[in-house]
């Protein structure tokens, strides 16, 4: 950082504010209007109101006065749907088939998911732009599979090895081999041993290779914040679960438990609602900071100062409302929630913005955005 | 004449310059620019009730217009005119409208849509699917220990297996009875009995032991689960399970994968409840066909009673239970037999 910040000129360095202007009851409106045209074309028009929402979501975002802006294009957004679609119901099905089948189309689908991440995240960049500059996504599709690969290895040996242990103690009176059994122990263990250096590996990837124009983005941290905020996590999962599960399990335990089962359950269901929703906005808003905190590219370091305790607040009453109103709510939710998340950014510049360029590029292909929402790979800001 | 910013898409140097539409044709004047652009040929930003207006141009150029009300007079005034689905998302009263076709529309799916569709759905399956997935779910609750060999004699087995045929027979003129085949386990399920797709009639020992003595009841129970496997309920509801997931999954998914479950648990239930009212008019045409009174099914809700212990007490279950029942309640049941019975009796 030093020696970057001594080539700059005194006065030059400019911090630009991120606001956020979307209003719940405008987003409501819109995403009824979608949620009816969605239903009505049997899902037909989903990639217009997604291209519809995060229009309104960029242009709600202003960086240091200007709105993003999103530029997507729906057709192309369905074409991406409809096969990751099709991907998916190929795996889904060709798990029923036989066990062989299900784990050719496990690696099939292991083998496609980095391409598929590399493609949404250069699709998403690609198509958003602040001040007429579209991002870039610089990352190539080997580093893709360079950073994917600790997550998809261990996956797939304990997929695989579980079901192959099943088939074989289906035999009565066959010992299982103990190293199949060490195996399938070990790729157990491996997948919450290893999920905190995967996080730091992809997200090293993925801010590391943010561009806009000559800039690129760098992920400063280590994967030790990584492993630390895990453990926090965990921490934070075991301690809300025992104080929020403690009081409906002994209830459930009790004679009144017994009366009222169903009551009870009820209960139960929605205190471990709750315990996620809690985690979840947790486990966000300190990796948020995290994140952001510690990236930069030569002129343009991000910051990030997310409060939990707000955050956490604000999801545990947006469950309780979005519950009550059986969904309305949660456009005003999702707005409220986005407001509190950008407006933690902060964004510094050692070159006046004027003086930003890009060179122009065109990335079409939506395949990998649509494979990214239908297998839950949340990409975005 | 409107001002706003243009940027060139390859610096972020905003140009101040003025629009205005001449013909078909949009000017971009000002700053050292003078361009003139096809109307048509510019993404046009979508009305909203504040915050920046930004168009596309081809070529990747882009004007932006910070005073959203100006942007919008002038558009108006130049003859822009808002697609449909802008006017209805910038109106309360049409998003309010919105939602009330939404409901409709998912209301009208879900009453007549799904059922309607998977019946299709399954009427185009050929009969050797159910028998797969029957051969698959009778698998599994092999492995899972549910059901385990049975401990009824073989005689009494084919005893049953005969009275039923003769029962069954006896409401098929034609004589198509090679449909279901009963099957006898010991189950840690209690006095059950479960329809599988395909025809496989899971019979547990402690529903033949509580019924030992009353083999018209018996008949009725199975006459009501092989109600199931000529309606092939199982496939229809599996059919209806995938898509009253993917409906609640449009709907509600993008906020919480988990809650978008509960409508669909809640619809599939309903969806069951109206297929056990099928199966229970399905037990009462046998029984009748065989010159047995339904009402003797009250016995064997007496005595699963019985069996069960007493029923669960608390106020909560009357109101809340129905919703989360896959079967109607008994009271319906039963009286929807007793019912049949004083039919039967006027009419004789």
């Amino acid at each position: 950082m030093e020696e970057v910040q001594l080539g700059v000129p005194a006065g030059a360095v400019q911090a630009l504010d991120v606001r956020f202007t979307g209003s719940g009851g405008e987003y409501f409106r819109i995403w009824i209007v979608n949620l009816l045209l969605t239903i009505v074309t049997l899902g037909l028009y989903y990639p217009w109101a997604k291209a519809r929402r995060l229009r309104y979501f960029c242009a709600s975002t202003l960086v240091g006065g200007h709105a993003l802006d999103f530029h997507g294009d729906p057709k192309s957004m369905l074409r991406g749907y409809l096969l990751a679609g099709a991907l998916l119901a190929m795996y889904s099905l060709s798990g029923k088939i036989s066990l062989p089948a299900g784990i050719v189309a496990l690696l099939a689908v292991a083998g496609a998911y980095p391409a598929l991440v590399w493609v949404a995240l250069r699709f998403r960049l690609a198509n958003t732009s602040w001040r007429g500059l579209r991002l870039r996504f610089a990352g190539t599709i080997g580093g893709a599979y360079r950073a994917l690969l600790p997550a998809v290895v261990p996956v797939v040996l304990f997929i695989s090895l579980g079901a192959l242990v099943r088939q074989r103690t289906e035999v009565p009176g066959h010992l299982l081999h103990p190293g199949l059994a060490l195996g399938v122990l070990l790729s157990m263990l491996s997948i919450p041993a290893l999920a905190p250096l995967v996080l730091w590996l992809f997200k090293r990837y993925q801010h590391g290779h943010l561009a806009l124009g000559e800039e690129c983005g760098r992920l400063t941290a280590g994967p030790g914040p990584f492993y630390l905020l895990a453990v926090k996590i965990a921490l934070v999962f075991a301690l809300t679960l025992l104080l929020l599960m403690a009081g409906p399990i002994i209830l459930a335990g009790g004679p009144a438990g017994y009366r009222n089962r169903l009551l009870v359950l009820l209960l139960l269901a929605f205190a471990y609602l709750v315990v996620l929703v809690i985690v979840g906005a947790y486990a966000v808003a300190r990796l948020q900071n995290l994140l952001w905190s510690n990236t930069a590219s030569a002129r343009i370091r991000f910051g990030s100062a997310l409060r939990a305790l707000p955050y956490i607040r604000l999801a545990v009453t947006n469950l309780v409302l979005v519950i009550v109103t059986l969904g309305l709510y949660w456009p005003f939710a999702a707005t409220a929630l986005a407001r509190m998340r950008l407006e933690a950014m902060a964004i510094q510049l050692d070159v006046p913005a004027d003086e930003l360029s890009a060179e122009p590029r065109r990335d079409d292909d939506a395949t990998g955005d649509a494979a990214g929402d239908l297998f839950g790979l949340d990409i975005g800001f | 004449m409107l001002d706003a910013e243009y940027f060139d898409g390859h610096s972020a140097r905003a140009r101040r310059v003025s629009l205005h539409i001449a013909g078909h044709t949009l000017h971009i004047v000002g700053d050292g620019l003078d361009l003139a652009v096809p109307v048509a040929d510019v993404d046009w930003p979508e009305r909203r009730s504040s915050g920046v207006r930004m168009a596309h141009l081809a070529g990747g150029g882009s004007l932006h217009c910070q005073d959203g009300a100006a942007w919008d007079a002038w558009a108006r005034a130049e003859g822009l005119r808002d697609p449909v689905v802008v006017r209805m998302q910038q109106s309360w009263r049409l998003a309010v409208a919105a939602g009330v076709a939404l409901l409709v529309v998912t209301v009208g799916l879900y009453r007549w849509g799904v059922p309607v569709a998977s019946r299709a759905i399954v009427a185009l399956t050929p009969p050797e699917v159910d028998a797969a997935v029957g051969g698959v779910v009778l698998d599994a609750l092999r492995d899972h220990g549910i059901i385990e060999p049975t401990a009824i004699e073989y005689e009494q087995q084919e005893e049953i297996r005969v009275a039923f045929a003769r029962a069954f027979a006896r409401t098929r003129p034609s004589g198509d009875q090679a449909l279901v085949a009963l099957r006898f386990y010991d189950s840690e399920l209690g006095a059950n009995a479960l329809a599988l797709p395909g025809g496989t009639i899971i019979v547990t020992d402690d529903m033949v032991r509580l019924l030992a003595d009353r083999e018209d009841v018996l008949l009725g129970v199975l006459a009501h689960e092989a109600g199931h496997v000529r309606g092939r309920h199982g496939m229809k509801s599996l059919v209806q399970t995938a898509f009253i997931g993917t409906l609640a999954g449009v709907a509600i998914g993008d906020y919480s994968v988990m809650l978008a479950t509960v409508p669909a648990a809640l619809g599939q239930m309903a969806y069951s409840r109206q297929f056990e009212r099928d199966a229970d008019g399905e037990s009462i045409r046998l029984l009748r066909a065989n010159g047995i009174s339904p009402a003797v099914m009250v016995t064997l809700f007496e005595r699963l009673q019985a069996a069960r212990g007493r029923p669960p007490a608390g106020g909560l279950r009357a109101p809340l239970g129905i919703a989360f029942a896959s079967h109607p309640a008994d009271e319906e049941r039963l009286r929807r037999f007793e019912q049949a019975a004083g039919v039967r009796a006027r009419a004789r």
